[in-house]
């Protein structure tokens, strides 16, 4: 429900009867509740330091072939920045599994922090979505979870989370989409909260990603796109730098749950026996794979990527809107 | 309730015969009441009447068991996971089934009675005749609405016509009109969005992440949680 539809509703309720009254502070108790208890999910994603083995599943689309994926890792993370993710076992209908795993383990920084469910803005989650407490328990890992039930309001899928309450960890989840097909899944099937961390040998990750200070002088013009995909707003504005090509601005936006990047760089003008050549034209490539798109090309001189779940018209009027 | 009564019903009542079950459940008022409600329940289905599974239906499960786990293990899985009530535990026996039709089984084990099923018996064992009466409300022919019930809710809904005589004054058509054209002056204050334009670049649809940067596909790659699939690494189509 909108905030203001939310305070309007309030207004009338209060305004009714007593037992009305008694419901809505009811409400109130229980969204309150829930509020805590996903603060506790924010709070617990990277920080909480385990050894496990997780099952990931995801089923997509490679050249216009259905791809059904599905791996086992190991994982070692301290809660405390160190960590190492280690895929052990691959099965696809499609790909060559054992050079996959290679591919996945190389990746494994960034699986760690985008693969997963999380509520990146608590506000847009109660904004954009409905959160349930299914009042279920499941064990995962050994662990009595508790299961939650998010669903945007166009119920175009859900999350399914199994949520441990001691350690407010995400320990099973599954988004569901709108035929009831799971499109993809994450479960612990081990979990070790005692384990021996100290000698962990961390995964080496040569990119950096550092958050940009608001007032921090930039060689350049930032872009700011205006028309969002709906429910979405700027959360983040982080520089990364290493080797996957210079440093690049990016901008993270959300609706609650889903992310949005944008990047944005100079682009390098090509020279020829030293003369600067005309600057590239403005021209971007769109790649869709599975519910994901991706946007890449150079506009008005500056290289620009765009990557989220929206369509590829979102996208382009999102970065059409957001020129300088 | 001298013992406990959990772990009594789920690791010896099975191993009891009649005549010790009917003596225990003589001592325990606990047991006995859980035993009446048990039997009640069985009673309730036993008497429900059995019904074939649609043609169309038997046939997708057939060939879904035929072939490699898909879109019926997906949907089964999707389903919330529930614990399975306590009394059915021991008797349900993965082992002696077909091995082809345990991976499923195994999905399902999860699963209790759907919740419609376990509320039509409940208010069947609640209720019975009344249970019954909905039943057979539901199986009654469609007749048309008499012809005087329509007229009355006609007329409680449909507004009087205007007399002629009371239509609306000049001064109240040119307040609709001065305020309609207030409402489309003062609208494109209120949109939030700027009004869309042909685009200001060109723009190319590819089918191959190939052309993609490095740093475009790590991000497409962390969101997905796949690695982009160079063709190289593509199975023959004999291997899949």
């Amino acid at each position: 429900m909108k905030p203001v539809a939310s305070i309007l509703a309030l207004a009338i309720a209060i305004s009714s009867c007593d037992d009305t009254t008694q419901v809505v502070v009811e409400h109130q108790q229980q969204v309150s509740g829930q509020t805590s208890v996903l603060h506790r999910v924010q709070a617990s994603r990277l920080s909480t330091p385990h050894r496990g083995v997780r099952r990931y599943q995801v089923h997509g689309e490679v050249r216009g072939a259905e791809h059904a994926l599905s791996y086992l890792e190991e994982i070692a993370d301290d809660g405390n920045g160190c960590f190492r993710i280690r895929p052990v076992e691959v099965t696809s209908n499609l790909v060559d599994t054992f050079l996959y795993r290679g591919l996945l383990e190389e990746r494994q920084a960034f699986l760690r922090r985008y693969r997963d469910v999380q509520l990146r803005d608590l506000e847009l989650v109660f904004a954009n979505y409905e959160v349930r407490d299914l009042g279920l328990e499941e064990e995962v890992a050994g662990r009595t979870c508790e299961l939650l039930s998010i669903t945007p309001h166009d119920g175009t899928r859900r999350y399914e989370l199994a949520v441990d309450p001691e350690t407010a960890m995400v320990l099973r989840y599954a988004e569901i989409d709108s035929d009831g097909l799971i499109a993809r899944s994450m479960e612990y099937l081990e979990l070790d909260l005692e384990a021996d961390l100290d000698n962990l040998d961390c995964f080496e990750n040569t990119i950096s990603e550092q958050p940009v200070d608001a007032e921090e002088d930039l060689d350049y013009e930032p872009w700011d796109p205006r028309v969002l995909p709906d429910g979405y707003r700027a959360v983040e504005t982080t520089r990364i730098a290493g080797p996957l090509g210079g440093r690049w601005l990016k901008k993270t936006y959300t609706d609650g749950i889903e992310a949005l990047f944008l990047l944005q760089r100079e682009a390098v003008q090509a020279h020829v026996a030293g003369v600067p050549s005309a600057p590239a034209p403005d021209e971007v490539m769109v790649y869709t794979e599975g519910v994901l798109t991706v946007v890449q090309g150079t506009i008005a001189g500056s290289e620009i990527i765009a990557v989220g779940r929206a369509s590829a018209d979102e996208l382009l009027t999102f970065l059409d809107s957001g020129k300088p | 309730m001298a013992h406990d009564c959990s772990s009594f019903r789920q690791e010896i009542w099975p191993t009891l015969d009649e005549s010790s079950r009917a003596e225990h459940l003589a001592k325990c008022e606990d047991c006995a009441r859980w035993s009446e409600t048990w039997s009640q329940r069985a009673r309730a289905l036993r008497s429900l009447e059995p019904v074939a599974a649609p043609d169309a239906l038997t046939e997708r499960v057939s060939a879904e068991l035929a072939g490699p786990p898909s879109r019926l293990g997906r949907y089964l899985e999707a389903l919330v996971r529930l614990e399975v009530p306590e009394e059915l535990e021991p008797r349900i026996e993965l082992e002696e089934l077909g091995a082809r039709s345990a991976p499923f089984l195994r999905t399902l084990d999860y699963h209790r009675v759907p919740g419609v099923l376990e509320r039509l018996v409940a208010e069947e064992i609640a209720d019975p005749s009344a249970a019954r009466a909905r039943r057979f409300v539901g199986d009654l022919e469609d007749v048309d609405t008499p012809t005087a019930l329509q007229g009355r809710v006609r007329a409680w809904f449909i507004r009087p016509r205007v007399r002629p005589g009371q239509g609306p004054s000049l001064r109240r058509v040119v307040g609709l009109t001065a305020a309609a054209a207030a409402v489309w002056m003062l609208l494109p204050l209120f949109r939030s969005e700027p009004a869309r334009s042909p685009r200001n670049f060109r723009v190319v649809y590819v089918e191959s992440a190939e052309g993609l940067s490095p740093m475009a596909r790590a991000l497409a790659e962390g969101l997905s949680g796949t690695a982009s699939v160079h063709p190289t690494l593509l199975k023959s189509a004999g291997d899949r």
